[in-house]
């Protein structure tokens, strides 16, 4: 897994819709999503709650379900195989395999009642066949590899016999049983303090370059993403409003919504005192599917346009793209300082 | 309150703003809350689990002191502990010159209306079946303040001072975003015109695009009103927006406290600068030049305290006399600016910092 590896694309989502049909009306999540993922890179999605980060990654892995009202369309190309398209034995075998997934609590997405050992080895087993000693050996492997002590005793224990930050470790070593080439990583620190936020990452950070994965990671945190990734999507009501290298992002944003949120945290160095500035109004109600920029109601930049006309994900220079009618005067900092109407 | 000085006006009115004095408002001394570990099928008490082991802080009139810490420091428990939401199990809590312990039950209940408390979660802290008005009153319900009509006023008075409209009063919480919702909470927890307000968490729950507007809010309120905070929390950017003082807990202590600006750019605990160095940078740039204090393990388990210096296991100044000796808090600052530190090393320090010296960028310490 040492080979130089070119800028090939491993995961390439093609216009991806995703809806929820509920008795209060259609949940527009998410409104056609593009990107691509190369081989070993890092990503990140990142928006706030309702942006539809989760959901796109729930739908790339073919975690929702039909028949409780989920749709999706477009394309999910793993290595060129579409996952939307395949049936669920067919998904069942790629997932784990090829593409895993974790995510943020771990206190639910492991099985109380079973061991450690187990619920690894099932993993392990379920795909690769492998004896029963086999599984074991591998599950040791396993918790060794994501930093779990005294591996081989404690594979009899239980999941709450761990702490929250072992418990994400063991997430993380179920995730990685089989080797897959992308992971998604759903807000996988959220629930987790900072000191044990910061080993964890760490540790995803150190697997990537080891085992040659490339990560998307889906999450909230802009301080986050700074330390941690090559390319960021910033998603708002569905879309993505902006795509950007991680340090043109935060030198400057092409999107009012990024550049926004990027005010609205404090400055590390901040010293007491001064206001924040706010992103007026609140997050959009995804059962309307407004024709205009989602972002316009909100937005201190609005024109009429913005209002007539939903603006496009506009490629702009050096690889990045925003979905801004006014992007070209954002890049010349033209609107840095307009006030508020 | 026994103390004349404390020009109080009777709420709704508001009362004089005042400036920061030097007396104390709230003096904490040695505060302690143990809860019992029971097992077996009699339940038999076989230990206690020191949530707070012995906390001693004080807050002037009009100040804002920040308490940072992880998941089971136990700052929560101290905020409900010094409301008596917890009844503490030693310890004293002097409020204006009284010890709350000391208080009956109706006595509490009259200086209850002088301290108010913001929950985390405002879907869980507000009842869904009462309208916005109901939550609002019940505090005054609660005291027996004034009739249906000023109350009603009161109501209004409180939507418009945190940014609501009127006619939210007659919704429901289900019709309002988390921000919102929020800002329900403070307008409750302000109905009884408190001095002084434990905020717990008060923005853990929103989404970062509403946090500013609610970290605003608190900060123009604490202006307006002179209200003094004990503000919880463990997003260490945003208590450094808003506090005064910082007092940093670990398993159960205070291990460092002193001036906001003192702590974030001279932290004089390990834990501290470990903490510091782990929060993330919205700045790529630095976060690229940034080297982390990764610490070894998890937090002790209150149930079972390691000996010595509580931090010792995780500490990578740690010596013998850390596992022997549980160090005092002690002053290493100076008599306008004391700060404090729990640590025998503390001049050491230093050698846990990288050659940028510029705060929390630290040397990387060892992974389990």
């Amino acid at each position: 897994m040492t080979s130089p590896r070119r800028a090939r694309p491993v995961l390439e989502v093609v216009d991806l819709m995703t809806r929820f049909h509920t008795e209060q009306g259609v949940v527009h999540a998410v409104n056609g999503v593009s990107f691509s993922l190369t081989e070993g890179e890092s990503m990140a999605i990142v928006g706030e709650s309702g942006s539809g980060k989760s959901v796109t990654a729930l739908s790339i892995m073919g975690l929702l379900v039909r028949t409780a009202g989920a749709e999706c369309r477009g394309r999910a190309l793993l290595d060129g195989r579409d996952l939307l398209a395949l049936r669920p034995r067919e998904l069942a075998r790629v997932r784990g395999k090829e593409i895993a997934m974790i995510f943020q609590d771990p206190v639910t997405s492991l099985n109380p009642v079973l061991t450690v050992g187990r619920q690894l080895g099932e993993a392990v087993l379920h795909h690769a066949g492998a004896s029963r000693a086999e599984a074991r050996g591998r599950s040791v492997e396993l918790l060794d590899l994501v930093g779990i002590p005294n591996a081989r005793g404690r594979l009899s224990e239980y999941p709450h016999q761990f702490s929250g930050g072992q418990r994400q470790r063991i997430m993380i070593a179920m995730a990685l049983a089989l080797g897959p080439r992308v992971l998604i990583a759903d807000e996988p620190t959220t629930a987790l303090d900072v000191t044990i936020q910061a080993q964890v990452v760490e540790l995803i950070g150190s697997l990537r370059q080891r085992l040659g994965m490339a990560v998307l990671w889906i999450t909230h945190d802009l301080g986050l993403v700074a330390g941690l990734v090559d390319t960021v999507l910033v998603m708002y009501a569905g879309r993505i409003v902006e795509r950007a290298a991680v340090r043109d992002l935060f030198e400057r944003p092409l999107h009012p919504y990024t550049k926004g949120l990027l005010q609205a945290v404090p400055a590390w160095n901040d010293t007491r005192g001064g206001r924040l500035r706010t992103i007026d109004g609140r997050p959009p109600d995804l059962r309307s599917a407004p024709k205009h920029c989602a972002f316009a109601p909100r937005c201190p930049h609005a024109l009429d346009r913005c209002w007539a006309e939903r603006p496009p994900l506009q490629e702009a220079d050096g690889g990045r793209a925003s979905a801004c009618w006014r992007w070209r005067e954002l890049e010349g900092a033209a609107l840095a300082r307009e006030p508020r109407p | 309150m026994t103390d004349g000085t404390a020009p109080t006006t009777d709420f709704p009115g508001g009362r004089e703003t005042r400036e920061p004095g030097s007396a104390p408002l709230l003096e904490v001394r040695d505060l302690r809350k143990h809860f019992p570990v029971r097992r077996g099928l009699l339940r038999r008490t076989v230990g206690s689990l020191r949530a707070v082991d012995g906390v001693s802080f004080t807050i002037r009139e009009g100040e804002a002191l920040g308490l940072v810490g992880e998941s089971g420091c136990g700052k929560s428990t101290t905020g409900r502990a010094i409301l008596r939401l917890e009844e503490p199990t030693a310890g004293q809590i002097v409020f204006d010159g009284v010890d709350l312990r000391a208080l009956r039950a109706d006595a509490l209940r009259r200086t209850r209306r002088d301290m108010q408390m913001i929950f985390q979660d405002p879907h869980a802290s507000l009842d869904p079946r009462l309208s916005v008005a109901s939550i609002v009153a019940e505090p005054l319900d609660v005291q027996g303040w004034g009739d249906r009509d000023a109350r009603r006023e009161r109501v209004r008075e409180l939507l418009e001072l945190v940014g609501l409209e009127p006619y939210h009063a007659e919704r429901y919480p289900h019709a309002f975003s988390g921000g919102q919702r929020q800002r329900i909470g403070i307008a409750r927890a302000l109905a009884t015109s408190p001095r002084f307000i434990v905020a717990d968490e008060p923005i853990a729950a929103l989404d970062v695009s509403i946090q500013a507007q609610v970290v605003n809010l608190l900060a123009d309120l604490k202006d307006r009103l002179g209200l003094t905070y004990l503000f919880i929390a463990h997003d260490l950017s945003i208590v450094r927006h808003l506090s005064d003082r910082v007092a940093v807990m670990y398993a159960g202590r205070i291990v460092e406290l002193g001036g906001t600006e003192a702590v974030f750019a001279d932290a004089r605990h390990p834990y501290t600068v470990a903490l510091l160095s782990a929060v993330p940078v919205p700045d790529p740039e630095r976060e690229s030049g940034r080297r982390r204090l990764i610490l070894p393990g998890d937090v002790p388990d209150p149930a079972d305290p390691p000996p010595g210096c509580r931090f010792h296991p995780r500490c990578p100044l740690a010596t013998a006399l850390c596992r022997r000796e549980d160090p005092e808090l002690r002053d290493v600052g100076s008599v306008e600016a004391p700060h404090l530190t729990a640590c025998h090393h503390t001049e050491r320090i230093g050698s846990l910092m990288t050659d940028r010296g510029d705060g929390p960028d630290i040397t990387h310490g060892d992974q389990e």
